[in-house]
């Protein structure tokens, strides 16, 4: 084949396939646009993506959409996630990744409310569904459901539990947020805030955020300890700033002295309950998260059935009530037994 | 004393050296001169063992020897200075002159790796002033010297290590003059002390100044030899040239 | 000599002796200036911070990054970089603490299991460098990514919980009312800066990164000594992570995120220079303790964690200003 016919042979193909390209492409938009298509048959692939890998919470999220997956029949979840939650590049990237691999829907968890935005609309666009859970987008389009906790009532309830357990008299009480931008970051800290409104007795005299990252929440809570002697109670607004305030708690020889309010169910949190450091934990309910995800998902690929938001719940762990039903269900959950209203 | 006879070097199919001989006599500063590409270069690397020859003989003292590595080398008595890439800029001249040849503390401390500084610093002194060689502090990092003071200790370090030869790759070629003359004081004592000195050099003034005999390559071999005494800066310039042949037997190209 | 050669030379001396005098020690006196001043102050403006109690808690907080930071300076004085410092040891912790919770050893062995996997990992980065001639930068990204994978794949990505109380010996034990961790601390920058400046070794790592060639040439086994720098540093990484682990009796696997950079301030603040060459153990550990001291203060003074780091950020550039600095100045003079 002379280099000459083969050039001209090069660009007939290329016109070919670009004008098929180019075909596809509408289709594929006519399908994406229209949320009545048709239903899909055959095996589903949907794409779960935590806002980090390497946390308890982001683990029972992960329980709970494969139990939905396995409800159904043929459909496989497939799990990704960033590294960090301060990752939010990353992330935008995976979601670009997972429309270019030509997952069937995507249930996700945003970084970064604003900066996912736009992945989430391109994912849209390209006809593959969107449900967002945990933490949504700024502007979330109507279409995108999100399955979260109300992080804003929950951190109001951890004010008031604290202000239960401190009772008469005036006390000092500190906050240890976690990722200072993140809208659930916001909402939880607003929420204590404004929860500490209602109480005149308790005055927030700290902030410090941990960056999720045990050992700095650490130390944070330690300098917090340090600063603030009279300190009486603590909110500390995630799992791994749990963690590490109980452990500053505990080396500054003040267990039993600071009360301290978690937020999450790892084992090592639910241990620290039992073990009397922690009073109460406002436990979130994740796997509901992975499972109302991935369940509406289907229900929307399979029947066309539009996806709605909801409120996963929270639920409120004491030493009194952990060893009840219900709060079994949250702290231990399994696809046999799955804290999920069916 | 150092000899090397017939010695072949290829590059691929590029023979860089064709037979080359070369002598430097104890005592004596030889000049090594030739062209850019005469081989000059690969003759030094070869004689400092940096680079393994293909043919012929290199003889220490009438011996033969066939360096695997610069190591090899000095150990045999062979010192270069390169023109660059001599010295470590922030080492004291102190832990520069004693490079790779510390000296360890005495007893289990010593074995555990530790370093006699102390005796470093004095010994590095002691040297230096024998060579004349004048540094403000043996202490002084290397990068707070001058292009000249560093050139110094660079050749300090050979001759003070060297048993039998130094190998001195242009070390005068970016000093200015009066730098120059104090680096050219160093290399004298080396010969006083009855060292074979070769001089690489591209300053014909320089090498009638400083040189006792003069060799030429051209074209991968020796062309020509002279002493010093004998010879002009034209007859040097018509030797490189090939205008000028001394050594029929050994020019002959095959 | 001329006469006009020998009044320089002697004007030379004297002009020599002070400015070798103060540079080599200007990196190092600047950070131990502000170190002093920051203390004096926050001792001043917070009436908790001179106590023993905080002070203790800064030297047990400043324990793992100044570990970490010193096994950086090794790498950063042969002109090479270690990014991957906090893999490393998020993958060394996260052993440490499985091996304790599957096998049920003693927190000693964990921690020799620890140094073991940091010098495992430093062997890959010291091969790299040496044998395949990776840049130090490239060399160690790959093992920090791959290292931060490995960590994912060993724990399958979630905290390594429910260590029996002995673990946090390491992080949290005393030796005669000191927290551990400083003791080990001092132990190590007192080895390694005694290696460094006294040893035949310590002497072949500054004359391999100020230039290799000549060390080359010198007869030193450059290859070698360029990857037992890169063992030794992992192996102490190694250490910081499994004390890192110890102080939370967890294995975490986003630890180290970042500590890189962390790491590389505490040395560039030191007196550590990029190029190569040029560094020392006490310097790194001012450099720690000086952005220690900026955390530890802005928290007891309320002070917002966003404030923390635009002012660690303006101490690294004053340094690596100074640095700067005087380098153009020495080379002016050669």
């Amino acid at each position: 084949m002379s280099p000459r016919f083969r050039s001209r042979w090069t660009i007939a193909l290329l016109a070919a396939a670009a004008t098929f390209a180019l075909s596809a492409c509408v289709e594929v938009r006519d399908g994406g646009g229209g949320e009545e298509t048709g239903p899909v048959d055959g095996p589903l692939e949907i794409a779960v993506a935590p806002k980090a890998v390497g946390h308890e919470f982001w683990n029972t999220v992960k329980a709970g959409a494969e139990c939905a997956a396995g409800l159904a029949e043929d459909v496989t979840v497939t799990w990704d996630g960033v590294a960090a939650e301060t990752d939010i590049e990353g992330q935008v990237n995976l979601i670009q990744n997972f429309v270019t691999s030509g997952v069937d829907g995507i249930v996700y968890a945003a970084t970064d409310s604003a900066a996912l935005a736009p992945a989430t609309q391109s994912a849209l666009d390209a006809g593959v569904p969107v449900a967002m859970i945990d933490s949504g987008t700024d502007p979330q389009p109507s279409e995108v459901p999100l399955y979260a906790t109300d992080n804003r009532a929950g951190a109001v309830e951890a004010a008031n539990l604290l202000a239960d357990a401190l009772g008469e008299g005036d006390h000092e009480v500190a906050l240890i947020e976690f990722q200072p931008g993140s809208q659930t970051n916001t909402e939880r800290a607003e929420g204590f805030t404004e929860g500490l409104a209602a109480h005149a007795n308790l005055e927030l005299v700290a902030q410090q955020p941990s960056h999720s990252d045990v050992n700095e929440a650490r130390r944070v809570t330690e300098d917090i300890l340090t600063a603030n002697p009279e300190l009486d109670g603590i909110f500390a607004a995630n799992e791994p700033s749990v963690l590490g305030a109980i452990q500053a708690i505990e080396s500054a020889g003040k267990t039993g002295e600071v009360t301290v309010i978690g937020w999450d169910a790892a084992p090592d949190e639910v241990a620290a309950l039992e073990a009397g450091q922690i009073h109460a934990l406002v436990v979130q309910n994740p796997f509901n998260m992975g499972f109302l995800g991935v369940q509406s998902m289907i229900e929307h690929l399979r029947e066309g059935t539009p996806m709605a938001s909801a409120d996963t719940g929270v639920t409120f762990v004491t030493a009194e009530n952990m060893a009840s039903e219900e709060v079994r269900a949250v702290l231990e959950p399994s696809c046999d037994n799955p804290p999920v209203d069916q | 004393m150092l000899e090397a006879h017939g010695v072949v070097k290829r590059f691929g199919h590029v023979e860089a050296l064709r037979g080359a001989d070369f002598t430097a006599r104890k005592g004596e500063v030889t000049a090594l001169i030739g062209d850019n590409g005469a081989g000059k270069s690969t003759l030094v690397k070869v004689l400092a063992g940096a680079q393994p020859h293909d043919e012929g003989a290199v003889l220490v003292d009438g011996r033969e020897i066939r360096f695997a590595s610069p190591l090899d080398a000095r150990r045999a008595g062979v010192e270069t200075v390169y023109q660059d890439l001599a010295v470590a800029d922030d080492l004291s001249v102190a832990a520069n002159l004693y490079l790779g040849r510390e000296i360890p503390l005495g007893g289990p401390l010593g074995r555990l790796g530790l370093l006699d500084k102390r005796a470093m610093r004095r010994g590095a002194a002691e040297a230096l002033a024998e060579l004349g060689v004048r540094i403000p502090r043996v202490t002084t990092p290397i990068a707070m010297l001058s292009g000249g003071q560093r050139q110094c200790v660079a050749v300090a370090r050979a001759v003070i290590w060297a048993s039998n030869v130094v190998i001195l790759d242009e070390p005068t070629a970016a000093l200015g003059v009066v730098q120059t003359a104090r680096v050219l004081e160093v290399v004298a004592r080396a010969r006083e002390e009855g060292m074979s000195v070769v001089l690489v050099s591209h300053n014909m003034p320089q090498v009638l100044e400083i040189a006792d005999r003069v060799e030429v390559m051209r074209l991968g071999r020796r062309t020509a030899r002279f002493k010093a005494a004998d010879v002009t800066t034209d007859d040097l310039v018509a030797a490189m040239t090939g205008a000028l042949v001394t050594e029929p037997e050994d020019a002959e190209l095959g | 000599m001329t006469a006009l050669e020998r009044d320089a030379g002697v004007q030379g001396r004297l002009g020599a002796w002070v400015s070798e005098r103060v540079s080599v020690a200007v990196s190092e006196f600047t950070a131990a200036a502000a170190l002093v001043v920051l203390f004096v102050a926050l001792s001043l403006a917070s009436p908790n911070f001179l106590t023993a109690d905080n002070l203790f808690n800064i030297g047990s907080q400043t324990a793992v990054i100044a570990i970490i930071a010193v096994a950086q300076t090794m790498v950063i004085i042969t002109k090479g970089i270690d990014l991957s410092v906090g893999s490393t040891a998020a993958l060394a912790g996260v052993m440490a603490a499985i091996v304790v919770r599957d096998l049920g050893v003693s927190v000693w062995t964990a921690a020799l299991v620890a140094i073991a996997v940091g010098a495992a990992c430093g062997l890959v980065n010291g091969l790299l460098v040496s044998v395949v001639r990776l840049p130090p930068f490239i060399a160690t990204l790959g093992t920090m990514s791959a290292g931060r994978g490995l960590v994912f794949i060993v724990t399958g990505a979630v905290g390594v919980y429910s260590l029996p109380e002995s673990f946090q010996l390491l992080g949290n034990g005393q030796i005669g009312g000191v927290p551990f961790a400083i003791v080990v601390t001092a132990l190590v920058a007192l080895a390694v800066g005694y290696l460094l400046s006294q040893s035949r070794f310590g002497q072949h790592v500054y004359a391999m990164g100020s230039n290799l060639e000549a060390a080359r040439r010198a007869g030193i086994a450059v290859r070698r000594k360029l990857t037992a720098v890169y063992v030794l540093a992992g192996a102490l990484v190694g250490l910081g992570g499994v004390i890192a682990a110890s102080r939370v009796n967890s294995g975490q696997p986003n630890y180290g995120i970042g500590l890189e950079l962390d790491a590389i301030a505490a040395a560039v603040i030191g007196g550590a220079s990029l190029f190569g060459g040029q560094g020392r153990i006490a310097g790194t550990l001012i450099g720690a303790f000086l952005i220690a001291l900026v955390r530890n203060g802005s928290v007891l003074l309320g002070i917002s964690i966003h404030y923390q780091q635009v002012i660690v950020g303006l101490i690294i550039w004053a340094a690596v200003a100074f640095d700067q600095f005087r380098r153009r100045r020495l080379e002016a003079r050669g």
